[in-house]
């Protein structure tokens, strides 16, 4: 008998090392498979069971639960936590799980499982055919997770096209946007997918040493990564001759030290170089001059982890999912104050309502939802009369918003966007990396502009001197991190005025 | 900050052959490609607003104010990070960059002092400058916000302080620190808001890495990092281009004063040797030249038993002819002779010599570089023709594998280092052979691929096996031997050095260096694409200096590495104007530009020249002239600027010489160690004063100007010519630039050199003549000087001066960055500060055996002298090994060394002592 | 009393000098370019008072020097 217990790092701060302790000690034996979260964190822990139906589910089964389950399926029994066929809980079954197809499913670190399960077909192909790789990259049309959403074929072909002693690939890991979580349960649920897809970008580009860079927050993930790359090289997946090619690749976990800002790619270079995380000029662009000077891919784990299917099922298939200019699946998170969060994978274009009231089912609290942010803590705040945007590049962009990441969170009516503007600004002001001046000073003059408003203190005035700081810190700076920090700040100010005592725009005192 | 308002470019100069036009406000410029737009727009005349980027940096675009508009692209690019593109229109000046510019300053106001009436950098700070272009008008955030003002102030540094509250965080000085210096002893801590410049790791300037060099200071925008003098003073407003009279690197800089008050010295981005750096000692070490000390009037005495006496300059003039006349008829025309000083102007130099071949009638002459670079001359001119350097400074940025021999640039030649470390961060290889782990072997950023601390005196030993490894490993660059160099003397040279007795496995006895390492350094050496040869007096100073010399010639010519940048074979010259006395004719046997005595058509050209007829036959050199003082033959003695007492081995043998004298003349601006041997004291002038050339390292020839009225009331020249003119010869010059008139049209190398055409180029490097108008920075280019290189002969004889049972260890000397010499400059400054007294450094395994702890006061005997210091327990020398420097009198360093000398230069071998140290309870001398 | 440095001067010369050649006549060459007529003449004197204080090599370089020492005095020019 399999029983799944998973070993993800949401599935353990609810209890699920202890379960399989229990169930464990109570069935001594029955085969306790530690697989990877189906990304349904309110069930979680999710116990299956492998039965003539197929995996049955569980949940959520917490340490006071376990005892009872153990006893029902050792009896064949029923047990009230019981919620049928795994694959066809309707969260799991209207999903298109493409780059998450593996995770949840089995053993992270299991390479036999890895392969029954469809792994390393995309890296054969790949192998076969380097020289189709970026074409195959280009017709899927994937573009890149960590927000920009820039093509990762022009990327490659880029870095393939420059001439150099040592390119390197480096994989931002340091997921540290507010409510995202997909790159954590990606690498603690079904690391090879990571590597598989560095290695066909290896191949595809040229780049003999990658690194992973994981925030120090996640420690389960480096874990397992470091633990993956170990099996890899012995399978020889990576390493001098990748699949007995000619091909050379090694990758190597580096682990951040706590620092939002070093998740953009340049301060995560100068970071990765040893230095004070600090966002460097461009250009020259990372594709040119990157890691130590030298030619470097950057993508983020999503963007990397979405290859394999491509190579193995071809661009098209994978550009048949998802919008005319977003195509392919993006992995939503659902945060917050909601009463389902966890992990969607669907093409582009969902609605925003369809994600957060279907898959979500509203608020947790049960009080009415007021404001969605997406794209983690620099996305816009969007009001309720917004859910029905399309969750794509464009969509977004139209409405002043940014998919980010995909991280969703959700607030109800007890929410104070003035507060959360207030935070916008108070999270620059503790992230910054201090090297441009609006970033630098400009958040700290936020947030006090912000508490002047609060206090009532000439708020015309200070509303519009902080739309001024936001022109400023958009137009003026340096990265990201300034220069996004104004969207949910003015988000909040023009969609929710009455939270900051002013009348809505176009209203006179 | 600079009271010289040079325009700053922004962002540094790039080399492309592409060239990129584009449009910069409807004008229209065209760029080397990489070229930023901002500086491409200030070449035009167009200064786009800035503060954290400046022409001596790499841009960093964090200030945001230079950003513009280009046509067809997204959003308000910095300019200083953007590069030029062909067919690119670029807006400077728009609404949209309007208000980014004001909104940016609205916030660096915010978190400013509002104290510019009482601000140091009042008139003199880029921020002001900055709030005035953008238009600020109005703070609108107020000032109660959170804020820095309460900053801290960090006295620590004796010249400059550093004021947090002032502080907009560009990271000018931490990237000056790295970039310009290459210390890293700078960094900005915290993040966000709370980012702040700070000295190593939360330490004061004073005890952090900071070498003082004031890259910091000249780089920061506002008075963050200020001047003390200026704090003090206030800001100067007059100023004038000279050259520093510390090291060989002959930095310029610009003097900057009110009235004649001196304020600061500013690094002059112009200067071909430091394009705008500086050290410790050139930046901040002037203030001897007003020291209290300073001796301003002439002072003679019967004997030197007796008290001072301060008469005019014609008594003083007349007294010294007067007795140097009495001498020569007591004691013959040969008794006296005079040396010339590395400190000194070529034009006093020249005059010098010149008085000396003509009015004392003798050829005993000699400079104080017979201690110090004497076999570099002798060794580069029998090798290659030339008696100096082959290369520029900027060289060295081209080099691949770069090989330091017996120096310790870091400490010595700083400004030069510092460049050297830039290429080395950039990737090039380091070769440093020398017995102590200098600073290069291992530091910020920079580690050395071979460290080979061999045995002192076993530098030929090292050379031979470095070349035999070359010759039988298949390394020679045979093209070039058989295009440029000598065959015959090849074959030989080939013939010799493969002998099995010179190889690497042989000669690790004599080095204690494995073979292996030896091998493998020869080999990178060989191989590199460009293999550059540095050193210093870890060389000459030997009693094989000369042979060295000529080994690392072999070589560099066995190789290839000679004629083009980024090779060649570089001498770090000790002081300012070695290279300079030298050509200069300051040797007993050398005419102005190295021609020998006995050559009749050179020495008819000069009597004609001087009107008077000139001996044909070697003068003495100053260990000659010494011996034959404690003979009883030689009596009288004109020293310009060099402490013989202080400075030369053997001490007890300087002082008995000395004092058998019966006129001794010290030209010095100090009361010296030897002029206490003086029988007459003549006041010299400071560099500050001069008026004419020093000749640095790389022959570049530097003007030194006037930037203060004489205390002395007389030119150093001007006092030599009334000497001479005392003594019966018609010397006369109106002005210094006539000298080097005299100089120019009889010597060749020199023939186009004037006044006028310094004042015009800033600098040229000999040979400048009509081939070179204006100067040679690489030499042998296409030829040698000499027709073909010639090689030569090295056989490696070990010197006489090695350990026994009674004198088991070696003792080695050197400087440390912050003092100079024998002191007498900077002991007289705030740079004691970081250099109190001379420590002799001793491994740990031969303090153990002797019971020594490290700050225990030691006993150092040699079998010429002992003296006492205290110890550093370390191991940065090899067991067996001791070393220290002679900066101070008191330490009596060359007490103990020998009047072992370079066979063919007698360049003393300061470098290798025997000794014997024993602990000891009494303090001092 | 003064001890001669010139014996000791003179052996390291004739043990230093490049050895491509004859090692005496390069080393009286070198002598000449060097040495003041007095330090030759000196170094003559000592050798005739008491050759065993020069070296073979040194004694050498003397023997070749000594029927030179009186040309060069005549061309002196002062």
């Amino acid at each position: 008998m399999k029983i799944y217990v998973p070993v993800d790092s949401s599935a353990k701060s609810v209890g699920s090392e202890s379960v399989a302790g229990t169930i464990r000690a109570a069935l001594p034996d029955a085969q306790i498979v530690r697989n990877g979260s189906r990304g349904m964190l309110w069930l979680e822990p999710l116990v299956e069971v492998e039965t003539e139906l197929g995996r049955v589910a569980y949940g959520p089964i917490f340490p006071e639960d376990a005892e009872s389950l153990a006893q029902a399926i050792a009896s064949n029994g029923t047990h009230h936590k019981f919620l049928g066929v795994t694959a066809d809980l309707p969260w799991i079954r209207e999903q298109n799980r493409l780059t998450f197809a593996r995770v949840g499913i089995s053993d992270p670190l299991n390479p036999t499982d890895y392969v029954e399960l469809g792994g390393l077909a995309g890296l054969r192909n790949a192998v076969a055919q380097p020289h189709t790789i970026v074409d195959q990259v280009m017709t899927s049309g994937l573009r890149g997770r960590g927000g920009a959403g820039f093509p990762a074929a022009i990327k490659w072909r880029t870095v393939a096209q420059c001439e150099a002693d040592v390119k390197y690939l480096c994989i931002n890991a340091d997921e540290g946007d507010s409510g995202t979580f997909a790159d954590r349960m990606l690498m603690e649920g079904d690391p090879f997918t990571l590597i598989e897809g560095m290695a066909i970008t290896a191949i595809a580009t040229g780049a003999s040493v990658g690194f992973i860079y994981i925030r120090s927050e996640y420690p389960d993930a480096i874990r397992v990564m470091n633990a993956a790359l170990t099996i890899a090289r012995e399978q020889g997946w990576i390493g001098n001759s990748i699949l007995g090619s000619e091909f050379t690749f090694d990758a190597y976990v580096r682990v951040g030290a706590g620092s939002y800002v070093c998740g953009e790619e340049t301060a995560m270079l100068e970071s990765l170089e040893g230095k004070r995380g600090m966002v460097r000029p461009k250009p020259p662009i990372p594709a040119l001059e990157g890691l130590f000077g030298k030619p470097t891919v950057i993508n983020n784990v999503m963007t990397i982890a979405a290859v394999p299917y491509i190579l193995t099922h071809g661009g098209e298939a994978y550009a048949d999912f998802g919008t005319e200019k977003s195509t392919g699946t993006s992995v939503y998170q659902l945060a917050g104050n909601i009463a389902q969060g966890g992990i969607v994978e669907l093409g582009f274009g969902v609605t925003l309502r369809h994600l957060v009231d279907h898959f979500g089912s509203g608020t947790r609290s049960g009080e009415p939802l007021r404001a969605v942010q997406v794209g983690g803590p620099l996305g816009a705040y969007l009001s309720k009369g917004q859910l029905d945007v399309p969750m794509d590049y464009e969509s977004l962009a139209g409405i002043d918003a940014m998919l980010g990441h995909g991280g969703i969170v959700v607030f109800d009516d007890s929410v104070d966007m003035a507060q959360q503007a207030r935070f916008a600004m108070e999270f620059c002001a503790e992230e910054s990396c201090g090297k441009c001046t609006p970033c630098r000073i400009g958040s700290t003059r936020g947030v006090e502009v912000i508490d002047l408003i609060i206090r009532g203190e000439d708020r015309a005035g200070n509303r519009d001197l902080l739309v001024d700081l936001c022109e400023v810190m958009t137009d003026g700076s340096l990265c990201a991190m300034g220069g996004l920090t104004p969207m949910p700040v003015l988000s909040a100010l023009t969609k929710f005025p009455e939270d900051f005592g002013l009348l809505p725009e176009g209203h006179t005192t | 900050m600079t009271l010289t308002q040079e325009q700053d470019l922004g962002t540094p100069a790039r080399e492309s052959t592409q060239v990129v036009s584009l449009e910069i406000d409807g004008q229209s410029i065209e760029v080397p490609a990489g070229t930023s737009v901002m500086r491409a727009a200030a070449l035009i005349g167009n200064d786009i607003p800035k503060l954290c980027a400046t022409d001596s940096l790499e841009p960093f675009g964090s200030c945001r104010l230079c950003v513009v508009e280009i046509d067809g692209r997204k959003g308000t690019p910095a300019s200083c990070t953007t590069p030029c593109e062909s067919g690119m229109k670029v807006s400077t000046q728009s609404p949209k960059v309007s208000k980014i510019r004001t909104g940016v300053m609205e916030l660096y106001i915010s978190d400013h002092p509002l104290d510019c009436l009482t601000c140091p950098a009042n008139g003199d700070c880029e921020l002001q400058d900055m709030a005035g272009i953008v238009g600020l008008r109005d703070v609108r955030y107020g000032y109660e916000g959170s804020n820095h003002l309460d900053g801290e102030t960090d006295d620590s540094n004796p010249y400059f302080s550093f004021d947090d509250s002032k502080c907009i965080a560009c990271s000018r000085c931490v990237r000056a620190c790295e970039e310009v210096q290459g210390t890293f002893a700078l960094t900005i801590s915290g993040r966000g808001f709370n980012s702040r410049v700070s000295a190593g790791a939360g330490q004061s300037f004073l005890e952090s890495d900071c070498v003082s060099c004031g890259a910091c200071v000249q780089a920061c925008p506002t008075s963050t990092l200020q001047e003390k003098s200026v704090i003090e003073i206030g800001l100067p407003t007059r100023s004038v281009k000279t050259t520093c009279a510390y090291c060989g690197v002959g930095c310029s800089f610009t003097a900057e004063l009110r009235g004649n008050e001196l304020i600061r010295m500013v690094p002059d981005k112009t200067g071909g040797a430091n394009e705008g750096h500086s050290c410790v000692k050139g930046r901040f070490a002037w203030g001897y030249a007003t020291h209290e000390e300073r001796i301003t009037s002439p002072m003679i005495r019967d004997s030197i038993d007796q008290e001072w006496q301060e008469v005019t300059w014609d008594e003083a003039i007349a007294f010294s002819a007067r007795r140097l006349r009495e001498t020569q008829e007591t004691y013959g025309v040969d008794s006296i002779g005079g040396i010339t000083s590395s400190r000194c102007t070529n034009e006093e130099v020249y005059v010098v010599q010149k008085l000396i071949r003509t009015a004392f009638g003798n050829n005993n002459v000699d400079t104080c570089a017979r201690v110090c670079h004497s076999p570099t001359g002798y060794g580069l001119n029998q090798t290659f023709g030339t008696s100096a350097g082959t290369q520029d400074f900027a060289s060295v940025a081209l080099a691949d594998v770069i090989m330091v021999i017996g120096a310790n640039p870091t400490d010595a030649h700083p400004v030069f280092a510092s460049r050297m470390k830039k290429r080395l961060r950039e990737g090039a290889g380091l070769i440093v052979v020398d017995p102590r782990k200098i600073g290069l072997v291992r530091s910020p950023h920079v580690e050395a691929d071979f460290h080979l601390p061999l045995l002192p005196g076993t530098n030929v030993a090292m050379m031979n096996a470095f070349g035999h490894v070359v010759v039988t490993e298949g390394l020679v660059d045979r093209a070039f031997v058989a295009e440029r160099c000598d065959p015959m003397s090849f074959a030989a040279w080939e013939k010799f050095i493969s002998l099995p007795e010179n190889s690497p496995e042989a000669m690790e006895e004599s080095t204690g260096v494995s073979a292996l390492e030896v091998r493998a350094a020869a080999r990178a050496y060989a191989n590199a694409a460009n293999g550059a040869i540095y050193y210093g007096l870890g060389v000459t100073e030997h009693s094989q200096g000369s042979t060295m010399v000529m080994a690392m010639a072999n070589l560099a010519m066995a190789t290839g590495n000679i004629g083009r940048q980024g090779v060649g074979i570089n001498p770090l010259r000790g002081q300012n104007n070695v290279q300079g006395s030298c050509d200069m004719g300051s040797f007993p046997h050398e005419y102005p530009g190295y021609r020998h005595v006995s050559d009749d058509t050179v020495r008819e050209a000069f009597e004609s020249l001087w009107g008077t007829p000139l001996r044909s036959d070697p003068g003495m050199r100053i260990p000659n002239m010494l011996d034959a003082a404690n003979a009883g033959e030689f009596k009288g003695i004109y020293i310009q600027g060099e402490d013989i007492a202080q400075s030369d081995p053997n001490t007890e043998h300087v002082m008995s010489a000395l004092r058998s004298m019966e006129i001794v003349i010290v030209q010095d601006l100090f009361l010296n160690e030897t002029a206490a041997f003086a029988h007459v004291f003549l006041p010299g002038t400071s560099f500050l004063e001069k008026d004419g050339t020093f000749t640095n390292a790389e022959r570049r020839i530097n003007r030194v100007r006037p930037v203060m009225p004489s205390p002395t009331g007389m030119s150093e020249w001007g006092v030599t010519s009334a000497l001479a003119q005392a003594l019966g010869y018609d010397m006369h010059y109106n002005q210094a630039s006539e000298i080097m008139d005299e100089i120019a049209s009889i010597t060749p190398t020199f023939a186009g050199v004037s006044f006028a055409l310094l004042d015009e180029v800033g600098s040229v490097q000999w040979p400048c003549n009509e081939a070179n108008p204006l100067g040679t920075p690489t030499m042998h280019k296409d030829r040698f000087v000499r027709g073909e290189g010639q090689f030569i002969t090295t056989p490696y004889v070990p010197t006489d001066e090695r350990t026994t049972r009674k004198f088991p260890l070696l003792l080695t000397t050197g400087r440390v960055l912050s003092q100079y010499n024998v002191g007498a400059q900077t002991r007289r400054t705030a740079n004691s500060v970081w250099h109190q007294e001379d420590i002799l450094d001793m491994h740990e395994s031969d303090a153990e055996v002797r019971g020594i702890s490290d700050g225990d006061w030691v006993l150092v005997s040699s079998r010429v002298g002992e003296t006492r210091l205290r110890v550093s327990v370390t191991n940065s020398t090899a067991a067996g090994v001791v070393y220290t420097t002679f900066h101070h009198p008191v330490s009596g360093t060359n007490v103990i060394t020998t009047d072992n000398s370079d066979w063919a230069t007698n360049c003393p071998e300061y470098k290798v002592t025997a000794v014997e140290i024993r602990p000891s309870v009494m303090a001092g001398r | 009393m003064q001890i001669s440095r010139l014996p000791a001067m003179l052996d390291q010369i004739t043990r230093n000098i490049p050895n491509t050649g004859d090692p005496t006549v390069a080393s009286v060459a070198h002598v000449q370019r060097f040495w003041t007529p007095k330090m030759i003449d000196e170094a003559l004197d000592l050798s005739r008072a008491d050759p065993e204080l020069f070296s073979t090599s040194a004694q050498k370089v003397l023997s070749q020097l000594a029927p030179l020492a009186g040309i060069r005095d005549a061309g002196s020019s002062n």
